[in-house]
């Protein structure tokens, strides 16, 4: 057991000195305007799963998104309100602009 | 074979439909887990000889969404684990006004909190909560399973509503109408989960499974929010629509800052087929009376679980969770009428790069009314985990 222990903080140790990266972006890559409403996604879209789900999903239309967020909305225990779309809206229309940037990617 | 080539067709279906109507959006999404399980230590003797659990264990997802028009969207999701290829989703939303989703086909009935998150590309630590285990606790075999194995896929019609009460209280509920868990033995002694899952996806009694759950978010402070909520679960599941279950749960979810706290607790009460008194260990009635056609046993399971980020890609997670089982026998059982596990667990979550993450867990288990079998015992986790 203690050798299993040893090798998984090993392991975890190991990740967290190569890769200072989790499943979100960097605040520093925001526009200042979009602090709010990135700060407003991340908590509402890692409830039920990592924020990798939305990142990575092929989605870049503003209406796609928004078929996309209403659904997740209406999903039981979602947490998310309809006062809460504008905003989570707004950062996925720039990040979809700018996921090809290297430090969005 | 039927398994595999009926989710191919409907996979297939899934992804290629879409193709053939104008102006659809469809997503695609996947996730996969390669999972060790490793039991190392008992404490109080030497390991046992048949650890059938102790290894590799793989679950694969792949789940395609379209949204054919503003109102409508279809779900398919199949599914690869311990049991080969089984559909996980196949149904239509149609949302209509003021909130309300009307949902037909194969999906998993809305209960408790868990459920939002089975898939092991959304939950933090390895496995899953003792009342949710699905085949990697300790003594499954002997604790013929747990109290609601998730992911609990049905087939059948749900009615979900998303209300706002105001600016911060959010009332979500939802109703629905399913074939039921089954059993397909003529004097069962409990749910047969794995009958359950099993093809043909058709219900064994012609009587359906009914339930809900009803869910109450109060956002407290911008990053504090609280959900409470309560579902239950109710329908027979033998052959003949005898023997009856219900399964009954309440949920909490606290979450402040970037901390989450999870609690849930589920209790099922189950009818066992009686009549019979060589079928258990103990007296079923007074002797001379008629022997009742049915007893029950009960389960009940908990978990408490505390997610803490302690680095922006690394999270450390405490859970302590239990399951117990109290009720009559059958003779040479492996258990008590009284039994049970109580488990502390700690884990990490490290995210190596986005959508790629590595899960390490130790498991604390402590086990009464299990006879002639260790009461404490360590088990590890180690795996891998792909979302994309």
């Amino acid at each position: 057991m203690l050798r299993a222990l040893a090798l998984a903080c090993a392991i975890a140790a190991t990740g967290c000195a190569a890769y200072q990266r989790g499943d979100g972006l960097s605040p520093s890559v925001i526009p200042p305007e979009l602090q709010a409403d990135y700060e407003l996604f991340a908590s509402r879209c890692s409830r039920c799963h990592s924020l990798a789900r939305p990142l990575g999903a092929r989605v870049s239309s503003a209406a796609h998104w928004q078929a996309y967020v209403t659904r997740m909305q209406r999903q039981p225990g979602s947490g998310i309100s309809p006062d809460d779309q504008p905003g989570i809206l707004r950062f996925l229309a720039w990040y979809s602009a700018n996921r090809h940037r290297e430090d969005v990617r | 074979m039927r398994g595999p080539r009926l989710a191919a067709m409907v996979f297939t279906a899934g992804v290629f439909l879409p193709f053939a109507a104008r102006a659809v959006d469809f997503n695609f999404a996947g996730t996969l887990q390669l999972d060790y399980l490793f039991t190392p230590l008992s404490l109080d003797r030497p390991p046992l000889g048949r650890r059938p659990f102790d290894g590799f264990t793989q679950e694969l997802s792949l789940k395609v969404a379209a949204d054919l028009s503003e109102h409508v969207t279809a779900n398919v999701k199949v599914c690869y684990g311990c049991h080969g290829f089984e559909v996980g989703m196949a149904y239509v939303d149609y949302r209509l006004g003021g909130g309300v989703t009307f949902r037909a086909g194969r999906f998993s009935p809305s209960f408790g909190e868990f459920g939002l998150r089975h898939d092991p590309g959304n939950h933090r630590l390895p496995d899953k909560p003792l009342p949710y285990d699905m085949g990697r606790m300790l003594h499954l075999l002997e604790f013929d399973r747990s109290v609601l194995p998730a992911p609990y896929v049905d087939n059948g019609v749900e009615v979900l509503g998303h209300h706002s009460l105001g600016r911060a209280v959010t009332l979500d509920w939802a109703a629905h109408a399913v074939t039921g868990l089954r059993a397909r033995s003529e004097a069962p002694y409990d749910i047969e989960f794995t009958q359950s899952r099993q093809l043909p996806y058709i219900d064994n009694n012609a009587r359906p499974s009914v339930g809900g759950r009803v869910g109450l978010q109060f956002r407290i402070a911008p990053r504090t929010d609280l959900t409470v909520g309560a579902s239950t679960l109710y329908g027979p599941y033998d052959n003949n629509a005898n023997l009856q279950y219900l399964v009954a749960g309440t949920d909490l979810w606290l979450r402040i800052g970037r901390s989450n706290i999870r609690a849930e607790y589920l209790y099922r009460r189950t009818d066992m087929a009686a009549g019979d008194q060589a079928r258990f260990e103990q007296p079923l009635g007074p002797m001379g009376a008629a022997l009742p056609a049915s007893v029950a046993q009960h389960r009940d399971g908990w978990y408490i679980e505390w997610e803490q980020p302690v680095l922006r890609n690394l999270d450390l997670i405490v859970r302590w969770d239990g399951l117990r089982r109290s009720g009559n026998v059958r003779p040479n059982s492996p258990l008590d009428s009284e039994a049970g596990i109580s488990r502390l667990t700690l884990g990490t979550h490290l995210t190596v790069s986005r959508g790629f993450r590595v899960k390490a867990a130790v498991e604390h288990y402590t086990i009464w009314g299990l006879r002639e079998q260790n009461s404490q015992e360590i088990a590890a986790h180690l795996g891998v985990v792909a979302t994309f």
